[in-house]
């Protein structure tokens, strides 16, 4: 008994270890050989996950159908560049500032929207959505209008200036990891816990003594957090905003991606956002048909793999332990 | 006084399209109980189709709704059968939502990819305007409003008085109970479809020369989904007069600003829910 505990030991660690020495092959690999406009690309994919993540502890952990992660994002962005352009506020002060004022936002506003149920919170985040789009879209004094916002500052924590792609690059990562782990640890929590338990029978989780309407409000809080930083981080890299960035279907993309990798799953959420962001670059012959393609590919997802590619893999490996158990069963039984 | 008139004829013509779209929604939702997102583009494309028909075909009106009427039908059973058939089982609940937004991106680029970018014109279906004192209000306007009326009140009229309509929406609330007794459910579900696709289609018609046959017109989608939440999610006459009001709200706030309308309407949106989550002219209150 003992050996075999051991060997489970062995072989989980040696996943991890294979998975970290892929993704660090990865990473050295493209970091020596990626151009800009490859950097521009990836780190955007990587900002998408950091809100794409926001979305899945929605969504996923939550069954909240949300789409107004893109809301939250432009509150964060416009917030920082306002904060630290017309301020003078110290970049990463105002990165943090940003992300509190959308946290008091999104509070004010989960109030109101958390009593709601099922499509009926759908309907009033698209509301939400729409909202700010006209708002960013207009509101000169705060937004720069549809002219846009230029000029934001760039970058500075702790006396390192983040002035081209690349260093970007390995911050984003490091705030990905940290995002990633963040969610991760917030799933074994009493919240995530609970929060699993709303989503699957509200009735039983309310028997149970969970504060149904606290719990909703806690967790469309920290979804702000996450979208927020990521509005953030895209204000200082691109060094400029418009409103385009913030439109409903980008939140439409935000909901594919966490569905693309499995809604309920962080490895998922980043694989999906990777994915979505990724594809229409390597596929840039077929760029007018693209979002032809994009449309009919959501529509096979949904009928071939509801549950997402980490849904796929799940059942795979399920499988292979039922095979696995049954062989052993026979195994027993024959003596 | 003559632009509070011609705001309000404004407002209820654009409001009798938000409540056919909203109609449609709702019926949807009565008879499988999914949402769905790629209402505005079928009504984009009864509008694109309608050009092709009209403008390239040169057909006559007679010939002109025939054909429309065969063309949309035909859109809307394969749009049953393409979008909704497969997932229909789906054992995640969401599945047939994301479905149609995938619909809708694939209806929104093929109508792109076929007809091109530029906006196309329409020629009114009633030509002229008229005048009242200093007024005047395109013909137009006044031809929404007939189809409206007429529509709503038909679509009304089925699902809240007839048998015909209880028998549509029998398949969402016990679909074993409905095919023992001898529903041929398929069949309803279908007519739904077909139904929601022509009041669509034909709408999209109406609105084409106002607003240009283009990709924007599916823009009209969310204005109605508020439109249905306002009035009372899942009541017909909650989504009517929901979307009436919608129409009137946007068409008012001109008196106030002219880029902020749509935070207007669901500025208006958000209040009724904090209020009333349930909607301003639903039967059932509380949760």
């Amino acid at each position: 008994m003992a050996s075999n505990k051991n060997r489970e030991i062995l072989i989980k660690t040696g996943w991890t270890a294979l998975k970290v020495a892929l993704v660090a092959v990865v990473v050295i690999v493209f970091t020596s050989k990626a151009n800009n406009y490859y950097f521009t690309i990836v780190n955007s994919a990587l900002i998408y996950v950091i809100a794409a993540l926001s979305l899945s502890l929605l969504l996923g952990m939550g069954g909240m159908m949300s789409f107004a992660t893109v809301t939250f994002m432009g509150i964060g962005a416009y917030a920082t560049a306002n904060l630290s352009k017309v301020l003078h506020v110290p970049t990463s002060l105002s990165i943090l500032l940003a992300v509190l004022i959308s946290a008091l936002i999104a509070f004010l506003i989960a109030i109101l929207l958390t009593r709601l149920k099922g499509s009926y919170f759908a309907f009033a985040s698209i509301g939400l959505a729409q909202i700010s789009y006209a708002i960013f879209l207009n509101f000169k004094p705060l937004t720069g209008g549809p002219n846009g916002f230029s000029n934001v500052p760039k970058l500075i924590i702790a006396g390192i200036e983040f002035d081209n792609l690349k260093k970007w690059f390995y911050l984003l990562l490091i705030i990905v990891f940290l995002a990633a782990l963040s969610l991760e640890r917030i799933r074994r929590t009493t919240l995530g816990r609970s929060l699993a338990a709303i989503r699957d029978n509200e009735i039983a989780a309310q028997s149970l003594g969970i504060d149904i309407y606290s719990t909703k409000i806690i967790t469309f809080v920290i979804a702000s957090v996450y979208g927020s930083i990521a509005g953030a981080l895209i204000a200082h890299m691109n060094t400029y905003l418009s409103a385009y960035l913030f439109t409903f279907d980008i939140s439409v993309s935000f909901l594919i991606m966490v569905m693309l990798g499995g809604v309920n799953s962080t490895t998922g959420a980043i694989l999906g956002a990777l994915l979505v962001t990724l594809i229409p670059e390597w596929f840039r012959v077929l760029q007018s048909y693209m979002k032809l393609i994009y449309g009919i590919s959501i529509v096979a997802l949904m009928i071939f793999m509801p549950s997402g590619l980490t849904g796929i893999i799940d059942s795979i490996k399920y499988k292979v332990d039922m095979e696995k158990k049954k062989k052993r069963n026979k195994d027993y039984s024959n003596g | 006084m003559t632009t509070f008139i011609h705001f309000t004829i404004v407002g209820l013509a654009m409001g009798m399209i938000y409540a056919i779209m909203s109609l449609g929604f709702v019926l949807l939702v009565r008879s499988i109980g999914i949402l769905n997102f790629a209402q505005g583009d079928l009504f984009m494309l009864g509008a694109y189709i309608s050009y092709s028909l009209i403008m390239q075909l040169n057909l006559s009106p007679i010939a002109y709704i025939i054909s429309a009427i065969i063309a949309f039908a035909i859109i809307g059973v394969v749009f049953m059968y393409v979008i909704w058939g497969p997932v229909k089982k789906s054992y995640w609940p969401q599945a047939p939502i994301v479905c149609t937004i995938g619909a809708s991106y694939i209806i929104s680029e093929a109508c792109r990819l076929i007809w091109g970018n530029a906006p196309l014109i329409i020629p009114s279906t009633i030509k002229g305007s008229i005048n009242i004192g200093a007024l005047t209000i395109s013909n137009q306007y006044i031809a929404i409003l007939i189809y409206g009326v007429l529509v709503i009140s038909a679509i009304y009229l089925l699902y809240e008085k007839a048998y015909l309509g209880l028998i549509l929406q029998s398949a969402t609330q016990d679909y074993m109970a409905a095919t023992i007794l001898g529903v041929p459910v398929n069949l309803t579900i279908a007519i739904t479809y077909v139904l929601i696709t022509l009041m669509l289609g034909f709408s999209g018609y109406l609105v084409a020369p106002l607003f240009f046959v283009s990709q924007n017109l599916a823009g009209f989608q969310v204005k109605s989904f508020a439109g249905a939440i306002i009035g009372g999610f899942g009541s017909l006459k909650g989504a009517i007069l929901g979307s009436i009001m919608v129409g009137l709200i946007e068409s008012y706030s001109a008196y106030f600003t002219s880029v902020y309308k749509d935070a207007f309407i669901f500025g208006t949106l958000l209040i009724v829910l904090a209020v009333r989550p349930n909607g301003l002219f639903s039967e059932k209150n509380g949760k």
